[in-house]
């Protein structure tokens, strides 16, 4: 029983439950942020801490801010009357559809076990160093292209917020 | 020695979170929410991954899910300029009232 | 000489191109002289053809020209061949020197029409598929023969297009026409599969074969389907009841078209046929007797229409329905080379006959009332003495030609050898039928000829005698009228005469040998003596004569009464009679508006409602209709997307893990229990 595993994992899905179903928008953006946190504690302990810094400073730092940022510009006291669909048979439908796909991506993997490798980790493994090994030479293409599609992001973001259009 | 969970139990919290994501994707109104609900789902497959890694052995994982960092935040950056743009015209950012594209 | 059969067909259809494509520029006498010449010269290559088979001995009269091979697919073989023997050297005699009197005759006929180009180009191609029938060497040739006259037929029926009459008349005529050559096409589609050709030369040896081996009986039903359906084709072609409807209609063609073509020639088609294939018909009794037995009825049938007929070119139409009849009793009886032979001796007297009216309806001027006619023959005697020479003829008097052949074949239809209780009333048939002839046919001549002229003033002054290039034909045929049944004086008044042989019979003899092997073998031929021969030769003389008689009483003594008042006596009878027993009526009820109705039912319900209004324009309704349920789905709302998407990932997954209800629950209740 890992009870650590335990610990994050219900924490997790609590806030993802909270998240989805509060009515405004900015406690839903904190339960965000709990799910972003309990993940990368979860990340830590699978051996890849490298992989929770970044969930950390990318998520909770970056994306999560700038949510909250366009939370705090486009909310207007009107706004809060909104919530979930009017619509019932859609929200029935929704979570129904939701539980069904959650019973068979989680059963499907039964058996999966038998696919893990048993042995032992090797030494280091979740090592900044082993990461950045990889990245820059095995997957150096991947991180070029990665840094283009941040540029095309960049230029896309500054033409889209302009007076007009 | 702590007895690790096994893979079963990160591909079950994986897909719970995907399914949550997926469930908010659909029953929610407000566009913000709608894609907080999207980064969720985008998280609950890193998860996957990384789980994944470990399991394996193999930091390839770890590093997919760099990647898909990298692609997350493109997306978030230009999607709520988007929905920003989108306001100044519809002036609220309920996606009922995003009904231009129909048919 | 086999080199030259092919001239026979191919000279009129050099004349039909040439006046076809050029006779309009060329002017009249290029017209002329091209139509006349290539049937002329056709009938001098005929005579050379039939010249070098006499040189023959009997035996080895048969000439035939391969000229090329048609259709090779397996085993149906066709080729266009030629075959010249006894019968179609008779035939083809009679088809190109016929044909070349009337191409004279219509020179002067047709002088003042504007489309005179157009209708010897069509005369010559109709000698042209006429000489095919008759010269070909299997069934199908014939049939292209076949075809072709009656599509030649149907173009100079409506000749005068422009009025609907006439076009109608020519309708009229092709689609009965066509009627009987799907009974025809059917008997060639048996015949194939029965004897695996259409060749004469192969269908015929073979037939005979067969019987002398013992394998074919009399009577075997595919010959008899075979034979009836080559039959209907006949009574479409030849005129006989169910299918003579059209001949009286295609009066409405030019008068020389209709002595060539529906007298002496393309009508004759038929008997053609029947003789052709004397070994089939032979060989089927059964089939023999409904010939014979139509054909009688048919003779009957029409004489009695033709006696109350006011349009002169209608009561001449009937009387060759009728004469038809009985060629068709003479070969139906077995007596093949009467049949013939009365063929031959119509084409002299009808042909006459038809031209004479022409002449007299020229004379009035386009008026062929014969209630308007009367006393003429002062003013055209040689219209007058060729046509009563034909009517002579054709009634039966002695020595012209008509009483040689119709007595002939009167006399074996009475001895009909497979059915001789039908032959006695065939034969009670054919006898009334020679009287009603002769009535009719007097009446005729008495209504034009004699008496008071009961037309119009300026009609007696417009009445003269028709110019030569018109009157020489009619002296040819009248003459032969009363000459041309010498060939075939039967044995008994030959040998009273001095021994004259029967010169046709003599000739035709090894064409039907066969079948007189056949006859004689299974046939009952009663012998008479030679008194009650003569007697029946007497009965028909004198049935002519009645016939005459009674037309002289009630057309030359008491013209002014007698007919009116016997049509008011018998009234009934009378209006059934003159309305040629209403038969055209009947067929429009019972056959033309059921194909209409089943016409406008096809069209209004099966294609206006059903494959546009359902298929078509359903089908786009159907598509309308779901495209407009179908559409609802993009309503725009992000979240609707979604959830098709959630819907598509989860039927993928469902494809894919197939998992059930049952499973999951087990699976869950066993992670539950392992994880407390």
């Amino acid at each position: 029983m890992d009870i650590y595993f335990w610990i994050f994992a219900v924490i997790g899905v609590a806030a993802g439950i909270f998240t989805i179903s509060y009515k405004d928008a900015l406690p839903c953006a904190l339960g965000l942020l709990t799910v972003f946190m309990s993940l990368a504690a979860l990340y830590v302990h699978l051996h890849a801490p490298l992989v929770a810094i970044f969930q950390v400073a990318i998520y909770a730092g970056a994306i999560l801010i700038l949510v909250v940022f366009v939370i705090m510009l486009l909310m207007t006291p009107d706004e809060d009357q909104m919530g979930r669909q009017k619509n019932i048979g859609f929200r029935i439908m929704g979570f129904l559809l939701g539980l069904l796909m959650m019973c068979y991506l989680a059963i499907g993997a039964k058996g999966i076990d038998q696919l893990v490798n048993q042995e032992k980790l090797p030494k280091g493994f979740g090592d900044p160093h082993i990461f950045g090994d990889l990245l820059f030479k095995q997957y150096l293409l991947h991180f070029e292209v990665a840094s283009v599609l941040l540029l095309v992001a960049l230029i896309g973001g500054v033409y889209l917020a302009k007076k007009r259009l | 020695m702590v007895p690790m969970a096994s893979l079963t139990d990160y591909v079950i919290l994986s897909s719970i979170l995907f399914a949550l994501g997926a469930i908010g994707f659909v029953v929610r109104r407000n566009a913000l929410i709608l894609f907080m609900t999207v980064e969720m789902m985008l998280n609950a497959v890193n998860l996957m991954l990384v789980a994944f890694s470990k399991f394996r052995a193999d930091m390839a994982g770890q590093v997919m899910v760099f990647f898909i960092y990298a692609v997350a935040a493109a997306e978030v950056a230009v999607g709520l300029a988007i929905l920003i743009a989108l306001f100044r015209h519809m002036r609220s950012v309920d996606i009922t009232k995003y009904r231009l594209m129909k048919w | 000489m086999e080199h030259l059969i092919f001239l026979i067909p191919l000279l009129p259809l050099l004349g039909f191109l040439l006046n076809g494509l050029l006779g309009k520029r060329l002017g009249k006498g290029f017209v002329s002289f091209v139509g006349c010449a290539s049937v002329g010269l056709a009938f001098w290559v005929a005579l050379l053809v039939v010249s070098a088979l006499i040189s023959r001995p009997p035996e080895d009269r048969q000439l035939v020209q391969h000229l090329w091979s048609w259709i090779a697919l397996g085993h149906f073989k066709v080729s266009v061949s030629f075959l010249v023997d006894q019968l179609s050297a008779v035939m083809i005699l009679i088809v190109t020197g016929v044909s070349f009197v009337i191409h004279i005759y219509s020179i002067g006929y047709m002088h003042d029409d504007e489309s005179y180009w157009r209708y010897f180009a069509y005369l010559n191609m109709f000698v042209f598929f006429m000489c095919m029938l008759v010269l070909g060497a299997n069934y199908l040739v014939m049939f292209v023969g076949w075809e072709g006259v009656g599509l030649a037929s149907y173009l100079l029926i409506g000749f005068w297009y422009q009025g609907i009459p006439n076009a109608d008349a020519g309708k009229k005529a092709f689609i009965v026409n066509r009627v009987g050559d799907f009974g025809f096409a059917l008997g060639m589609f048996m015949m194939f599969v029965t004897f695996g050709s259409l060749s004469y030369l192969q269908v015929f040896p073979k037939a005979y074969h067969l019987y002398e081996a013992g394998k074919l009986g009399l009577n075997n039903p595919a010959l008899i389907a075979i034979c009836l359906l080559l039959f209907v084709g006949a009574t479409g072609k030849s005129a006989q009841i169910p299918l003579y409807v059209w001949l009286p209609d295609a009066m409405a063609g030019p008068t020389p078209v209709s002595a060539l073509i529906h007298a002496a020639t393309m009508v004759t088609a038929g008997v053609y046929m029947v003789a052709r294939s004397n070994i089939l018909y032979t060989l089927a009794p059964t089939a023999l007797l409904v010939v014979a037995g139509i054909a009688a009825t048919t003779a009957l049938f029409a004489a009695t229409i033709g006696i109350l007929q006011n349009d002169i070119k209608k009561v001449l139409a009937y009387s060759t329905v009728s004469q038809l009849g009985y060629m068709f009793m003479g070969v139906g009886v077995t007596a093949y080379w009467a049949g013939i032979f009365h063929l031959m001796t119509h084409a002299f007297f009808k042909a006459c006959l038809f031209l004479c009216s022409g002449s007299v309806i020229h004379a009035m001027g386009g008026d062929q009332d014969m209630r308007h006619m009367g006393g003429l023959a002062k003013k055209m005697p040689i219209t007058y003495l060729t046509m009563l020479s034909a009517t002579l003829a054709i009634a039966g008097i002695p020595p012209f030609a008509g009483f040689f052949s119709k007595d002939e074949i009167l006399w074996r239809t009475f001895n009909f050898p497979f059915y001789p209780v039908a032959g006695k009333i065939y034969w009670a048939l054919g006898a009334i039928g020679a009287a009603v002839t002769a009535f009719y046919m007097f009446r005729l001549i008495f209504m034009t000829f004699h008496g008071k002229f009961r037309g119009t003033e300026e009609q007696w002054h417009h009445v003269h005698e028709s110019p030569i290039s018109m009157t020489f034909p009619l002296i040819v045929l009248g003459t032969l009228s009363l000459v041309g049944g010498w060939i075939g004086i039967s044995p008994l008044l030959g040998e009273k005469l001095g021994n004259v042989p029967n010169v046709l019979e003599n000739f035709l003899d090894p064409v039907f040998e066969h079948s007189a092997e056949i006859v004689a073998k299974y046939g009952h031929v009663t012998h008479y003596s030679h008194s009650f021969e003569w007697a029946m030769m007497g009965l028909s003389v004198l049935l002519a004569l009645t016939g005459f008689a009674a037309a002289f009483y009630i057309y030359m003594i008491r013209p002014e009464d007698l007919p009116k008042k016997l049509a008011e006596k018998f009234a009934g009878v009378y209006n059934l009679v003159y309305n040629k027993y209403y038969v055209d009526e009947i067929y429009y009820l019972c056959v033309v508006m059921p194909v209409y109705w089943g016409g406008m039912f096809f069209w209004k319900v099966i294609d206006a409602f059903v494959i546009d209004g359902l298929g078509v324009n359903g089908t786009a309704f159907l598509v309308k209709q779901g495209s407009a349920v179908s559409r609802e789905a993009h309503n725009g709302y992000i979240s609707t997307y979604g959830a098709f998407m959630l819907i598509g990932i989860v039927g993928i997954l469902w494809y894919f893990l197939h998992l059930s209800p049952h499973y999951i629950t087990d699976t869950i209740m066993g992670w539950l229990r392992a994880a407390f």
